[in-house]
């Protein structure tokens, strides 16, 4: 054996059996100190992105679980807002938001954070924007009321091709089509905004209508109405054939004073009585499985309906000033990706983002992936993928180091009881001093 | 001293000197490589969360309140700083910043309020140290203070009597100021939180002598009379609670806990 080849194996004898107690303390120490120091991070962290001072295990919120308010676009008391109109989600999952005191639509992260607000362009700047919707390329389309159109913006801000329309009062927005409910029906147009038909007139019969405060396109392209004075539910195929019509409550605009009472006279055929009824169905939306999600501004709930036949299923939601809770709720919007409803709580000034029972499209692993991803936890996605990553590759080298190993004691072990050829030990030395 | 030369070529032909081993260093203990392979990760993962945080959008741009605590800081410190002289303006941001688990700005708040706002009518401020001290669970100062609060305003009104002319006709027309039930109430709860039912009892008493209709007191008092072993004035008080409230859920339930029919 050469003296080089004595001296490697000495070395890497040495390095195998050595035992550094003073560099296991320190490095010991170093390790103590790092995970102190991310532990600490990560606990500012959490408390930077997490939602403060929340105990919604405390509040009764009739089933809704709440995932996070928004109140305003920053603490100044001019930015708080007053009178939640809409809050559309966007394909990025943003947030358009409209009020009753700013004549803006404002622009929110998933998260709450405001990223700034339109105002329209100069020469018409919007006047009083209510109801929203937001198209697969980010275009918004904002109704005002008395102006008599809907605005069609960019998401800068720019005109994209806004279009007159009596007394809008809701809207919807498919690949194809806009839907816009108005006081006495709705109308079904082109992305262009031209008509292609318009259905009712404003009354109590069967085809008429007293505010269409909510519209909704299905993904067969089926249309839901919120007839909300008449508190009536309908819905029409694509090329405006009723296909059902439900009464859902007293209708509102029976009411008349009796006395000092202000009475709803009974309507016939009012499919739910009791505490299933409706007192004021207005803003609506189709949640992930294909339900009907209808906002009951003075019942302060959410009302779930069958989009198949209008039969009723089930009621969210309690009365209260408390996150999670509702107080003349307008309207609702669903964000498939996210899974969750974004709901404009009116009188408590606020956009409330909730999820409901079994809304998720799709298998419950891939619902509970989207919802996971939906909140800040995102942010932990990469390193968790990293972490696993490092795991996994760690587990393959070792493998491979273990194997190596094993080969090469086998072709030591004849050595023990002969000196080795020149060959092998040139070979089992390099393989140690690499170890 | 000799210079050093430079270095010579290696002699092909020279025979091979036996190689040093290497210096040696505390990393050749594999467990120290380990635990250094290992450091090295923790910073690696930290700073690729750090960049992740900051590029998936989850932190940066400006928050509005995103609860209903934040919301009443934000409008009621925005008051507070404009030099708010109403001390129950005052109140209700302490409140709202104790309710926000941020006590130390609570504390700075009741500090700067003592020194520019006159409550010593309404003992605003102590009320609010008996709050933060309930909430950081330092029960007993918190059972101090309250005394301290109850004597202050006892002794403002009895002052207040004995004046002259509209101040003590108010004073006798309105009685001891709300903030005094309030203490009250709070010590109940307290008394509640240590488990002295009888004292709990005592103080929700005093304060349904001022506040009969309080049918969420009375639940509460009920559920404490339970607790204390007393069964008929708990079925007393929830029964009193559902002429106020027909269909509360927590009388209902504490009906139902003593197995009496409804």
């Amino acid at each position: 054996m050469s003296d080089t080849a004595n001296a490697a194996i000495k070395d890497s004898d040495y390095r195998k059996g050595v035992k550094s107690s003073r560099g296991r303390r320190i490095l010991g120490l170093v390790l103590i100190v790092l995970i102190l120091l991310l532990g600490l991070a990560s606990f500012l962290l959490f408390r930077l992105i997490a939602v403060p001072g929340n105990d919604t295990a405390a509040v009764d919120t009739g089933g809704v679980t709440w995932i996070r308010s928004i109140y305003g676009m920053s603490d100044a008391v001019d930015d708080q807002l007053t009178r939640a109109q809409d809050a559309a989600p966007g394909p990025d999952g943003s947030l358009w938001i409209t009020d009753g005191n700013h004549q803006a639509i404002m622009h929110f992260t998933a998260d709450g954070r405001f990223i700034g607000s339109l105002t329209g362009p100069k020469d018409t700047p919007l006047y009083s924007p209510s109801r929203l919707a937001v198209d697969a390329d980010g275009k918004i389309y904002a109704c005002e009321l008395t102006q008599g159109a809907v605005r069609v913006l960019t998401a800068d801000g720019q005109e994209a091709g806004s279009f007159g329309i009596p007394q809008p009062t809701s809207i919807a927005i498919s690949d194809d089509r806009i839907v816009v409910g108005a006081v006495s029906g709705f109308a079904i147009l082109d992305k262009k905004g031209e008509p292609l038909k318009v259905i009712g007139s404003r009354g109590h019969g069967e085809d008429q209508f007293d505010y269409v405060h909510g519209v909704a396109i299905g993904e067969n392209g089926n249309i839901y109405v919120s007839d909300s004075y008449n508190n009536r539910l309908s819905a029409y195929d694509p090329t405006g054939k009723r296909l059902w019509i439900v009464r859902t409550g007293k209708p509102a605009n029976t009411a008349e004073l009796v006395g000092d009472n202000l009475v709803t006279q009974d309507a016939s055929g009012t499919a739910l009585e009791g505490d299933e009824a409706l007192q004021l169905p207005l803003g609506m939306t189709i949640d992930g499985a294909g339900r009907l999600v209808v906002a009951d501004m003075f019942d302060c709930t959410l009302a779930v309906f069958d989009a198949k036949d209008g039969s009723f299923i089930a009621k969210y939601g309690e009365v209260g000033p408390e996150d999670g809770e509702f107080f003349y709720p307008v309207s609702v919007n669903y964000d498939s990706q996210r899974d969750w409803f974004t709901v404009a709580d009116s009188l408590n000034n606020r956009v409330q983002i909730i999820r409901l029972p079994d809304s998720a499209a799709g298998t419950g692993a891939s619902a509970a992936l989207r919802r996971a991803l939906a909140g800040p936890l995102r942010a932990c996605l990469f390193p968790f993928l990293l972490l696993i990553l490092a795991i996994i590759v760690w587990l393959v080298v070792r493998a491979l180091r273990k194997r190596r190993d094993a080969a090469a004691a086998a072709t030591v072990a004849p050595s023990d009881d002969q000196a080795p050829h020149e060959g092998s030990l040139t070979e089992n030395d390099g393989n140690q001093i690499s170890t | 001293m000799p210079e050093a030369g430079p270095p010579k070529d290696p002699q092909p032909n020279a025979a091979p000197s036996p190689r040093k081993p290497k210096s040696r260093s505390m990393f050749d203990d594999p467990v120290v490589r380990r635990m250094g392979y290992g450091a090295f990760g923790l910073v690696v993962l930290f700073l690729i969360a750090i960049l992740s945080v900051v590029f998936s959008g989850v932190i940066g741009g400006s928050t509005g309140p995103r609860t209903l605590a934040e919301k009443e800081v934000a409008v009621a410190g925005a008051a507070v700083a404009n030099g708010s002289a109403d001390a129950e303006l005052w109140g209700s941001y302490i409140a709202s910043l104790i309710a926000n688990g941020d006590y130390g700005r609570a504390r700075r708040a009741i500090n700067d309020g003592r020194k520019s706002v006159d409550d010593s009518q309404t003992a605003e401020f102590t009320l609010a140290e008996v709050r933060l001290l309930r909430a950081q669970d330092k029960l007993d100062d918190a059972l101090k203070t309250a005394d301290k609060a109850l004597k202050q305003m006892d002794a403002a009104h009895k002052k207040a009597l004995a004046g002259a002319g509209t101040i003590a006709m108010t004073a006798r027309a309105s009685g001891l100021p709300e903030n005094y039930y309030n203490v009250i109430l709070i010590k109940a709860y307290i008394y509640r939180d240590q488990k002295k039912w009888d004292q709990a009892v005592e103080q929700f008493s005093l304060y349904l002598k001022k506040n009969a209709g309080a049918a969420d007191v009375l639940v509460d008092r009920g559920n404490a009379n339970l607790a204390a072993g007393d069964k008929a004035a708990a079925e007393k008080d929830f029964r009193a609670a559902l002429k106020f409230i027909p269909d509360s859920e927590e009388a209902i339930a504490g009906l139902d806990k003593i197995g009496a029919k409804q």
